[in-house]
């Protein structure tokens, strides 16, 4: 995967951050080990950081560092499960997750009247998935089961969810973020999310 | 679990050896070796110790010689004896005034040496200091306040003394008798004996004795 990069000394510049932070922030999890991207340059090492996602991460961190802790905030952002259990109702009052993606929750299970967060992951996943048009209620139901099936075997690892789409067939699966993934030429990629990032805006969410 | 009144002691003082497990206090004061995790309120390894897992510990104390196949993570640690770790500490303040190597990384808040040691991944604190006694190396240093000096006393190992590091990152340093080949910092001050080939500060730079820099830039 191609992406843009940023040198560490290019992100201290730009945000203004010391290395004494950038160090402590690594070191309570606040930023993951993934992000840091080992190259060699012509002075040796040099660690670079994918330049959106960590940019990012530096406002957030900036911006919340007054009201909350370095471990409330690390809990904020691990992949990891967090205690967070709604019902269906207050998720639609508080527009985390449309009427759509709810129907999907309703036909598989039937008055569910408090949702875990492993469901409430799957249903603000597909909720995501649905809004962005790319995919069909019967996918979005597909999805929803494997996401809410699998999704515990990847506690506290990042991965994402495919869906592909071969002569009209849909299948999804989840697969761990690292390694890369080839198709032959029929098959197109419908979707590709980050569950790290979904985990991450659904749990800002309820901040 | 966590409830630490009702774990079980794990005592072992003569030749023994236990499983591991979930303990409140675990001393050993003779041979013994564990075959599995540990995880424990103190643990106090006093003879030879050798740990095949992790251990999980409020305090960790190794006043002997300890073998950890695995990683620690704990409050605090401190090493009196000759410890080799196989993978990485985890903890709040670790001192040392004895041998430590460790394979993976060494992430505390506080990290304060005055013996030798190895680090052969990234050793990363917001206080780093280190107390040179025997040549030691680091692959990574990275901290907000990094402090390398070599000890004073007696002048028979003082040649040997030295620290060999890749790359030092930090706001404040100040650094003697250290081989680094990056110094990146905001205040960088290099004492006697260093030798440097890039350095890079954004702040200030001095130079003390017969401290040797190749490239130095101000960002």
């Amino acid at each position: 995967m191609e992406q843009d990069l940023m040198s560490k000394k290019e992100l201290l510049e730009l945000t203004g951050i010391s290395y004494g932070q950038l160090y402590r922030w690594k070191r309570k999890k606040l930023i993951p080990e993934e992000w840091f991207i080992r190259k060699s340059t012509f002075t040796g090492q040099e660690t670079f950081f994918p330049r959106e996602r960590m940019l990012q991460r530096i406002a957030q961190i900036q911006s919340m560092k007054d009201d909350l802790s370095l471990d409330e905030m690390a809990r904020m952002f691990s992949p990891g499960p967090s205690d967070i259990s709604l019902s269906p109702e207050q998720l639609l009052a508080q527009n985390i997750v449309t009427k759509s993606a709810l129907d999907v929750l309703f036909e598989q299970h039937p008055g569910v009247e408090i949702l875990k967060f492993e469901q409430l992951l799957s249903l603000y996943v597909v909720d995501v998935a649905l809004r962005t048009g790319d995919i069909h209620l019967d996918d979005a139901a597909m999805m929803f089961k494997t996401m809410e099936q699998n999704v515990e075997r990847f506690e506290n690892v990042s991965c994402r969810l495919l869906v592909i789409r071969k002569l009209g067939v849909s299948s999804c699966f989840l697969c761990s973020t690292a390694g890369d993934l080839y198709f032959d030429a029929d098959t197109k990629i419908v979707m590709e999310l980050d569950l790290a990032k979904c985990i991450e805006e659904l749990k800002l969410r309820f901040m | 679990m966590d409830d630490y009144a009702v774990r079980p002691n794990l005592d072992v003082s003569g030749v023994g050896s236990a499983s591991g497990g979930v303990y409140q206090n675990v001393t050993i004061q003779g041979v013994s070796k564990i075959h599995h995790d540990i995880d424990c309120l103190r643990c106090d390894l006093e003879g030879v110790a050798e740990i095949l897992g992790h251990v999980r510990a409020q305090v960790l104390s190794v006043q002997g010689k300890a073998k950890i196949q695995g990683d620690v993570v704990a409050n605090e640690v401190v090493v009196e004896g000759v410890t080799r770790i196989s993978g990485g500490v985890f903890a709040e303040s670790l001192s040392l005034t004895g041998v430590l190597c460790v394979g993976g990384s060494c992430e505390t808040e506080r990290f304060e040496a005055h013996g030798m040691f190895v680090i052969e991944g990234l050793l990363s604190a917001d206080e780093i200091l280190l107390r040179l006694e025997r040549s030691s190396r680091v692959k990574e240093i990275g901290g907000a306040q990094i402090r390398v000096v070599r000890s004073k006393g007696s002048r028979f190992f003082q040649r040997v003394r030295r620290l060999t590091a890749e790359v030092i990152e930090g706001d404040d340093i100040y650094l003697e008798y250290t081989k680094a080949n990056v110094v990146r910092g905001k205040r960088v001050t290099l004492g006697p004996g260093t030798e440097v080939n890039l350095l890079e500060y954004s702040s200030d730079f001095e130079k003390i004795g017969d401290a040797f820099v190749e490239r130095h830039k101000k960002l």
